[in-house]
């Protein structure tokens, strides 16, 4: 995919100039020391040869036929490049130029006339306003970047430009390489979801990272990266997670974040492994460039110091890593080779006077280890430590390839040589043991993922028409708000339990239908106007005789034509009153980028003060469900605790799916709670008491 | 020539633009109609004489071409009321004048009322008195209020007596059009003798304002799209939250105008993605490029206002509440409410025309 970005045959530059402070230069100038293997072309109507090449008045007068463009014109004239590409059949083009979009109204008008006279032609656009492409394979660095990279098995994407040139030069430092490197640009054409195939598509790459600040196709991305994620380890870093974030993504990029909740969820569901800083997303980079994926969890740690030894046991346990336990015959091996101080069992502490010897016989016994599927070696500088030999030591397991290695020098100027051993025999080290936890236990989540046999949906038999004839109806009303009644009837087509209600329009009727329902009884009033019942006194819970009700008929009556005048009244709803149980909430929300967004969580201060819930993007797979009733902080309290009764777990999960099936065969629904749902003991089930929907408005988006 | 006198118990209940349908509707039966506000107040002025506002626009809309003083013969002003609690005034004549005028021209008169059924009194003209002196047929106007309606129904009742012909309930949710649902039209109104000639459902877009009354009431910049002036503001929102909750809000309100600080992207960008029909950016602070651009592209128009928020939605709120019809748009939805939902035969009988 997009091949032609990346291995064209014959490229031109459009703008090239002679001018060494011109971008026309540099770029060019970048595609020649980069020996490119292809033809270039420069194209600049008034020159006729610009850095040894032959100049060309515009792309159609190029002799041979061309694959991709790189376009530097000033703004007011890439409109008429565009054209000269497309009347040339050109494949692709790197539109470098700014001043689109990102400028007003005017440049948003150019960047569409762009898209529009490339797409008519048949042309992918990347950019505008962009850094370009680099892949070191083909030996292309389309940028104007200082500096090209070294060669790699990473792949880089990224929104921000500027944050490209920086990496480029730290990654210079750190020896670390990519393959194929770009600037994604105002997304005209190309977006993210098209880079991520075209870099995992490429062979050379071993994993593919990424900085983004907005998804534009949240759905199409979850699938094609749910897709490759199995293939290849996909690392993202998302930035604008916060309120103020947020804000800078939206005047930065035009486009709304988007919930950072809904990003976290379409991450897991896709297996996209999310970096919370650019720190770790290199710190997991490296590792998956340079290591084998753990085939276990269980990690080995080698050391000459307690202290790092105990901070890397705590990580361990932090990131759901066990230490091995080794066999007897490792620990014999350990003992025997070992002075007497030395500890023998995870962590293995070969002591503050160790050399490279005692590095190499803890690592050689742990490799022969089927207990033990990674190892982490640590090493403090002390007076007897000879660093560059360790560093060789370690180089060499690695080069063994049995297990997965990661290292942890600490220090500066004096580990310095012993780093460097390292880089070159492609073994990731960290300046802290954490962050080599961190790092291996990523990709043991990913070896996980990637075993994850992919699931099905599951779809419950449901009354779909009945749902239709109420959206019907309150469409045709004009109504977006759903009314109580009208809400609890869509969920209960889907399958939900709900308590026996009726709805009463007079005094009279309230009791003959409180004596049918049978006391005690529940009364709300019925409005499709007061969402917010209990806070304006439209709810009254226990009548237990006909004087009862009328008495909460008058209240509730008088409360809305009080405290909501001009509302609509149907009347006042009555109500079985539901047994206690477990309140919890499940809800639906509507995610710009991503659709449909499931939450859970345990009702009252748990969701309102501890925000605990837990978000997937719909539809969800039962694992999805389960691991959503899980994955609360007061998981605890449904299992039951103080002696009581574990709730009805399955039959949360079974809502869940049932409504995330009616929200998706139902888009307009913007939104669902059901507040509470009810949970009684294990097989018992659930009865949603309450349920408010909300539809999209028909014109809008 | 039978008078028709639409009036209400409580100001802004919708009496202009049930005038000008009534007048349509009766138009195109054959008959010639002519409108009047007997009393109007001068918040326009047509040529160098004050005229009432709502009297101009019914002018127009009928197409009539009856002179400005006939369609309103008194202009309440305030030298008149300085006068009438000085020395006492009585307009009577002003008004038979005209009415007489009228009779010559028209076969039905439709007459508007001013405000509430408290106004007119301080220069000799009360409801009551209007009605009598024109011979009229008094129809009430209320904007429903469930049972709380039939205070204002008995009011009118008590006021005009046997004069009232008949009531409009205007502004009735679909939901309780129904007889069955209605109390009011199910057993009140018959035994009360009070004819119901229709029920007006809810309509957003006749209490809707246009895009460029809001620039001008606001006194505003467009920066983008200054051709959707036409469009119909129906609800408005404050964007003063974080984008999460903004677009949940957000999607509540159906063709909006959301009133935000232009530092607030996000909330702006929440604002296109639903269905909004300006966007009003308080403190003059201009937009960031893209966003202003994104605009552009969705075709929303950017308002510019000097305001902060606060005065920003009191001005908006203000005008909310009294929103006239200014657009043919809407009059088009008017007429054809009033030619659905008020009995033709009805208003025919009780008019004897």
């Amino acid at each position: 995919m997009l091949e032609e970005f990346f291995s064209p045959q014959a490229l031109a530059v459009i703008g090239a100039s002679r001018h060494e402070q011109k971008l026309g230069f540099t770029v060019l100038n970048n595609i020649i020391q980069g020996q490119f293997r292809g033809k270039v072309y420069p194209i600049n109507p008034s020159a006729t040869e610009i850095l040894g090449l032959r100049c060309y008045p515009n792309v159609q007068s190029v002799p041979k036929s061309v694959d991709l463009v790189v376009i530097v014109v000033p703004r007011d004239v890439v409109i008429e490049a565009v054209r000269d590409c497309t009347a040339a059949k050109v494949k692709g083009a790197i539109i470098i130029t700014a001043g689109f979009r990102e400028t007003g109204p005017e440049g948003a008008e150019k960047e569409r006339e762009v898209v529009r006279i490339a797409r008519a032609g048949g042309m992918r656009v990347l950019g505008p306003n962009c850094l370009g492409v680099i892949d070191t394979n083909s030996h292309l660095n389309a940028t104007f970047a200082a500096v090209p990279p070294l060669r790699g098995s990473i792949s880089l994407m990224s929104q921000s430009g500027a944050l490209c040139t920086s990496i480029l030069d730290w990654a210079l430092r750190e020896s670390v390489g990519f393959s194929r490197f770009v600037s994604v640009g105002n997304k005209a054409d190309i977006d993210e979801v098209d880079l991520l195939e075209a870099l995992a598509g490429d062979q050379r790459t071993r994993v593919v990272v990424g900085y983004l600040e907005g998804i534009s196709r949240g759905q199409r991305f979850m699938e094609v990266a749910g897709e490759l994620s199995k293939k290849k380890p996909i690392v993202l870093m998302k930035s604008g997670t916060t309120a103020a974030g947020q804000r800078a993504v939206s005047s930065h990029t035009g486009t709304l974040a988007g919930s950072d909740a809904a990003y976290d969820a379409a991450f897991k569901q896709a297996g996209v492994i999310r970096a919370p800083s650019l720190e770790s997303l290199f710190d997991f980079a490296v590792a998956f460039a340079r290591q084998p994926v753990p085939t276990g969890r269980r990690l080995a740690i080698v050391t000459n110091a307690g202290g790092p030894g105990i901070m890397a046991a705590d990580a361990c346990e932090r990131q759901d890593v066990s230490l091995a336990s080794f066999t007897a015959e490792t620990i014999e091996r350990l003992r025997a080779g070992l002075p007497a101080a030395a500890g023998v069992y995870d962590p293995v502490d070969v002591l503050g006077d160790a050399r490279s010897d005692r590095y190499r016989l803890a690592m050689e016994a742990i490799l022969a280890d089927p207990n033990a599927d990674a190892v982490l070696v640590l090493l403090t500088p002390q007076a007897m430590t000879d660093i560059e030999e360790t560093a060789r030591v370690v180089v060499e397991a690695a080069a063994q390839g049995r297990k997965s290695i990661a290292a942890s020098f600490m220090g500066g100027d004096e580990v310095a040589p012993g780093i460097k051993v390292m880089h070159s025999g492609r073994v990731p080290n960290y300046p802290f043991p954490e962050r080599a936890v961190n790092a291996l236990a990523t990709m043991m989540d990913h070896r996980e993922w990637q075993q994850t046999p992919p699931e099905q949906l599951v779809r419950f038999e449901v009354d779909g028409a009945r749902v239709r004839e109420v959206l019907d109806g309150a469409l045709k009303d004009g109504r977006r708000a759903l009314a109580d009644e009208e809400a609890r009837g869509i969920i209960a087509a889907y399958g939900l339990r709900i308590p026996r209600s009726l709805l009463a329009t007079s005094a009279g009727e309230a009791v003959a239908m409180a004596e049918e329902i049978g006391y005690p009884t529940v009364m709300k009033i019925a409005s499709p106007d007061i969402l917010h019942k209990t806070d304006l006194g439209g709810v009254r819970v226990g009548q237990r005789t006909a004087e009862e009700v009328r008495l909460a008929y008058n209240l509730l009556l008088e409360n809305a034509n009080h405290y909501a005048p001009g509302s609509r009244i149907w009347g006042v709803t009555v109500q079985e009153m539901v047994p206690k149980g477990r309140e919890t909430i499940l809800g639906v929300s509507h995610d710009p980028q991503f659709g449909h967004l499931m939450m859970f969580g345990l009702g009252g201060i748990y969701v309102e003060v501890l925000r605990d819930v837990v978000f997937r993007v719909a539809p969800i797979a039962p694992s999805n469900a389960r691991a959503m009733v899980r994955g609360i902080r007061s998981h605890a309290l449904l299992s039951g605790v103080r002696g009581e009764k574990p709730a009805d777990q399955d039959a949360i999960v079974e809502s869940l799916l049932r409504l995330s099936q009616l929200v998706t065969d139902f888009p307009e629904i913007a939104e669902l709670d059901v507040n509470p749902l009810v949970v009684f003991e294990t097989g018992q089930g659930a009865t949603a008491i309450d349920c408010r929907i909300l539809l999209k408005p028909a014109d809008g988006s | 020539m039978a008078t028709l006198f639409v009036n209400s118990v409580e100001s802004y209940a919708g009496k202009t633009a049930i005038c000008i349908g009534l007048a349509a509707m009766l138009a195109k039966a054959g008959l010639s109609v002519g409108y009047m506000k007997p009393i109007g107040s001068g918040t326009v002025t047509v040529g160098n004489v004050l005229a009432d506002d709502d009297a101009i626009f019914a002018k127009r809309m009928l197409d009539l071409d009856d002179p400005t003083e006939d369609i309103c013969p008194i202009v309440l002003t305030q030298e008149m009321r300085e006068k009438a609690l000085q020395e006492g005034l009585d307009k009577s004549e002003a008004l038979v004048a005209a009415h007489q005028r009228a009779s010559k021209k028209h076969d039905v008169l439709v007459m508007e009322g001013i405000g509430n059924l408290a106004t007119g009194y301080i220069i000799g003209l009360p409801p009551a008195r209007i009605a009598k002196l024109t011979d009229a047929v008094v129809i009430t106007v209320t904007r429903y209020k469930r049972e709380l309606s039939a205070e204002d129904i008995l009011f009118a009742k008590d006021i005009f007596c046997e004069r009232l012909g008949g009531v409009i309930i205007n502004h009735c949710p679909e939901s309780e059009r129904t007889l069955k649902r209605n109390r009011l039209a199910g057993h009140f109104l018959p035994r009360e003798g009070v004819r119901l000639l229709g029920i007006l459902p809810v309509d957003p877009l006749l209490n809707a304002i246009t895009v460029g009354e809001l620039t001008s009431l606001l006194g505003g910049r467009v920066l983008c799209r200054p051709e959707k002036e036409g469009e119909l503001v129906e609800t408005f929102s404050i964007g003063a939250m974080t984008a999460d909750s903004a677009l949940r809000y957000f999607l509540r309100s159906p063709n909006k105008a959301v009133i935000t600080g232009g530092d607030r992207s996000e909330i702006q960008l929440a604002a296109l993605q639903t269905s909004t029909k300006a966007i009003i950016l308080t403190g003059n602070l201009y937009p960031a490029a893209i966003v202003l651009a994104r605009a552009d592209e969705l075709g929303v128009p950017v308002i510019l206002v000097p305001w902060d928020t606060r005065t920003t939605v009191e001005k908006v709120e203000q005008a909310l509440g009294r929103i006239r019809l200014s657009t043919p748009r809407q009059v088009e939805r008017v007429k054809d409410l009033i030619e659905q939902e008020v009995n033709l035969a009805a208003l025919r009988g009780i008019l004897k025309v």
